[in-house]
């Protein structure tokens, strides 16, 4: 009985998935352009910082030149920040300074997104490149003092996510997942932030 | 609909905070030790060292240098930097005249400035400093490096002198080695005491250059 049950559900599922897929793309608010606003949970790599967090939005719009291309404008924002234990930092040659602190990493990068989009219907798979500037502000906070130095630098992220519209009110929801790479240096405290690269995913509403 | 998703995408931009900052409550609460020296200077080339007995406060009110003398806060952070040059090979003289390097000890009791300097530290300022006349006839301080940091409340900042010219009213005194132990003061005297004497040793622990020749 249970075994049937299952069958059943699959079944259902298999089809509502087939239906949306075949389904006409009516229901997003415009089907010339492409609109999410995301949470962003963010996997950085470098020497800086290397702890996971979910600080951070994303947000996205896009005009199709044609029904799979698509050209468009990207910001999305993020914080990592990481404790780092009490220890000697050489701060040059001949500064030394003895503590712990908190290390911070935001970045921000902006540019444009070109899009193609795989599958026209309620559910729109799709693979982006994205390509602009990053601003990254590296800081530590350690006993009531502060260090930073902020950076620029070329960015560059490929993306894979899709764009589900269930609703006939043209609000649909968004998953991505991305790596990015940036080109941004800068030194605090005696640790070095030196091309960033990053993982992660975001998920989010489409319009 | 459509018009509603310029106004959406702004207002989720405008009432999100950009920069999440990271919770300093998770800072241990143990002081922050600073070292910096002249990599000019040849710290082998010295062999004996000469310390007041005497530890200058820096604050706000006094009208006049106030020391401690024989408390035993003062014997104790005297008596570490004592250790700590000792250890390095250099041997303490009771004679200032003919003592190699000097060592003078200030302890900062209830002043709090945020104040970045290049080459003249703020103490520099401070009337009561030690007199560089104390040291013998010299004509004013020298630090070869930068100094970059402010200081709170429960500052010790100690410093090493080079004393082996003629002094003239011409030449500067020329401070080669600088120490700031820094951190919020503790109800807790006895321990502060031990804060402090964890990072005298620190401050040694870290400048390896100090080191006398054989």
């Amino acid at each position: 009985m249970k075994s049937l049950k299952q069958y059943a559900v699959r079944l259902a599922m298999t089809v509502a998935l087939i239906a949306g897929i075949s389904a006409p793309t009516k229901s997003q608010v415009s089907l010339d352009a492409y609109y999410n606003v995301d949470w962003q949970f963010n996997i950085p790599s470098n020497k800086f910082v290397d702890k996971v967090s979910g600080w951070g939005m994303n947000f996205d719009a896009g005009w199709y030149l044609t029904p799979d291309i698509a050209i468009g404008a990207f910001m999305n924002y993020h914080t990592n920040n990481q404790y780092v234990d009490r220890a000697v930092v050489h701060v040059s040659d001949a500064t030394s300074i003895y503590t712990d602190q908190q290390r911070s990493l935001y970045q921000l990068p902006f540019g444009l997104t070109m899009l193609y989009r795989i599958i026209e219907s309620d559910w729109q798979p799709y693979v982006a490149m994205k390509l602009g500037a990053e601003y990254a502000y590296t800081s530590s906070y350690y006993n009531i003092y502060k260090s930073s130095e902020d950076s620029w630098g070329f960015y560059m992220s490929p993306e894979i996510g899709v764009r589900w519209y269930p609703l006939p009110n043209g609000v649909g929801l968004h998953a991505a997942a991305y790596y990015s790479f940036s080109t941004n240096k800068s030194s605090v405290m005696g640790a070095e932030l030196h091309n960033p690269s990053n993982f992660g995913f975001r998920l989010g509403l489409a319009f | 609909m459509k018009r509603l998703v310029p106004l959406l995408f702004a207002g989720a931009l405008l009432t999100t905070a950009c920069e999440k900052y990271p919770d300093t409550d998770d800072l241990d609460n143990d002081y922050l030790v600073y070292t910096n020296y002249d990599d000019d200077t040849d710290f082998k080339t010295f062999t004996t060292f000469y310390v007041p007995d005497s530890v200058l406060i820096i604050d706000n009110s006094s009208n006049k240098p106030k020391f401690l003398y024989g408390t035993p806060a003062s014997d104790i952070i005297i008596a570490n930097y004592v250790s700590g040059m000792e250890q390095a090979g250099y041997v303490r003289t009771t004679d200032k005249e003919t003592a190699d390097l000097g060592l003078q000890i200030s302890y900062i009791e209830d002043t709090y400035r945020f104040r970045y300097f290049n080459n003249n530290p703020w103490w520099y300022g401070y009337p009561w400093y030690w007199s560089f006349g104390y040291w013998g006839n010299w004509g004013g301080w020298y630090w070869p490096y930068n100094i970059t940091y402010a200081y709170t409340t429960g500052s010790v900042l100690a410093e090493l002198v080079d004393l082996r010219d003629t002094p003239s009213t011409s030449k500067t005194l020329r401070v080669v080695w600088t120490n700031y132990i820094t951190g919020l003061l503790n109800s807790s005297g006895s321990l502060n005491t031990t804060y402090v004497q964890k990072s005298i040793e620190q401050a040694f622990s870290q400048s390896p250059y100090l080191k006398a020749g054989k």
